[in-house]
């Protein structure tokens, strides 16, 4: 006879409305298998660490805990910017902890991490805007685990000197966002991001250190046009952007922008050919693909084929 | 009919892996009195910007939809009872 588990079914939250159109059948992900999944949560947990996979409900979320790897995101857990896109929390930011590089080297070690990725919130809060935050904590993770490290930063606001500081610690890989088309940037990214300045910060990466790789990543179904997808890609090529992320926009919440296409697999494949034929060095494309999925995987590609499909 | 001598095994919610992310019954993708095979898709749910099938635990007949659509759900939740095979 089976017995009837005793649970406690949540209240409906006001932010999740009724069951919203189904995703196409390509969205779908499986159960997560093992235990590996907990194993990495109870260690951000107990090290209090913040990561973007749970603030921004990745969709890879389960998958990469179960392979034990995960997208560190330093300064807290609130974000200055009110980004349409993004479901990382907005609002009154928290103090920098002074010990949070040296928790995120050590869960880096436990995680047996060989490539770690490091993103923030946006702080405009901060005089400089968290750089050398980032610095230190991409010294405290070399120094403990001798992982290749890869950073995803803010814009700084526009500020050289904050991207020069976080070049001085020399990340493996600065990958920094384009996220959307210029004719999309305000609506997507909020009024005070500058897509000339994006184009710019990647390049100074690169000028300031040309052994460091630079990366940016668009979301695909925010209503770009091709034209406006490939005159973006040839953009970032000319401002000497090295790695691309191509993936689906998926909406977190019935408040944040719509998303107006689901792309299918087999087109990111083609457009992800494309961009490689254009130049980069590497891409990945996918309708999962995000800025640190599979991020080793990517910045260790064999550079002649340079291409990931990710198909989920 | 099943089989009443035949064993009753639960389907629950598995730990999806979605952390603090609220989980809910989208659409049952077999219905009640339908045969499944061991890792047929029983149930969709979604999470935030997830959407995730529940395979069916072992082969039978789904006796009986314990949640509905647009149901929150939690890991460990009870969603249905498949009545298994009866050995040849």
């Amino acid at each position: 006879m089976s017995s009837l588990p005793i649970v406690v079914v949540p209240e409906i939250p006001a932010d999740i409305a009724p069951v919203r159109e189904r995703l196409p059948s390509w969205l779908k992900r499986n159960v997560p298998k093992g235990n590996a999944n907990h194993f990495t949560a109870k260690l951000l947990d107990d090290l209090k660490l913040e990561t973007v996979c749970d603030n921004a409900k990745c969709p890879n979320r389960m998958e990469c805990y179960s392979q034990k790897t995960a997208t560190f995101m330093i300064l807290g857990n609130v974000c200055t910017r009110p980004c349409g896109f993004c479901a990382v929390a907005k609002g009154r930011t928290q103090a920098v902890e002074l010990d949070e590089p040296a928790r995120l080297a050590e869960a880096a070690l436990r995680l047996g991490l060989k490539h770690v990725v490091i993103t923030a919130v946006t702080r405009d809060d901060l005089p400089d805007g968290g750089a050398e935050h980032f610095y230190q904590c991409v010294l405290a993770v070399r120094a403990k685990t001798g992982a290749a490290v890869e950073v995803l930063t803010s814009d700084f606001a526009g500020s050289r000197a904050a991207v020069d500081r976080v070049c001085e610690a020399v990340p493996e890989v600065f990958n920094h966002n384009t996220e959307t088309v210029p004719r999309l940037y305000r609506e997507v990214r909020g009024r005070k991001s500058e897509y000339a300045w994006t184009l710019e910060l990647l390049a100074r990466v690169k000028q300031q250190n040309p052994a460091i790789k630079t990366k940016s990543g668009l979301m695909l179904g925010l209503g770009e046009t091709r034209e406006e997808l490939f005159d973006t890609l040839a953009d970032l090529l000319a401002n000497g952007c090295e790695m691309l992320t191509l993936g689906q926009y998926l909406q977190p919440s019935p408040e944040h922008l719509p998303v107006k296409r689901y792309v299918p697999p087999e087109e990111f494949d083609e457009i992800g050919r494309q961009a490689k034929s254009m130049g980069f060095a590497k891409v990945a494309s996918g309708p999962f693909v995000r800025s640190s999925y599979h991020a080793r995987d990517l910045a260790e590609a064999d550079p002649e084929s340079g291409l990931l499909t990710l198909s989920g | 009919m099943s089989d009443p001598a035949a064993p009753r095994r639960d389907v629950t919610l598995p730990e999806l892996g979605l952390g603090e992310q609220q989980v809910r019954a989208s659409v049952w993708l077999v219905d009640q009195g339908d045969e499944v095979s061991e890792g047929d898709r029983l149930l969709e749910v979604v999470a935030s910007n997830v959407t995730i099938d529940i395979p069916a635990p072992v082969s039978g007949v789904l006796e009986e939809q314990l949640v509905s659509e647009g149901d929150a759900l939690v890991p460990g939740q009870l969603l249905g009872f498949i009545v298994e095979e009866s050995p040849e």
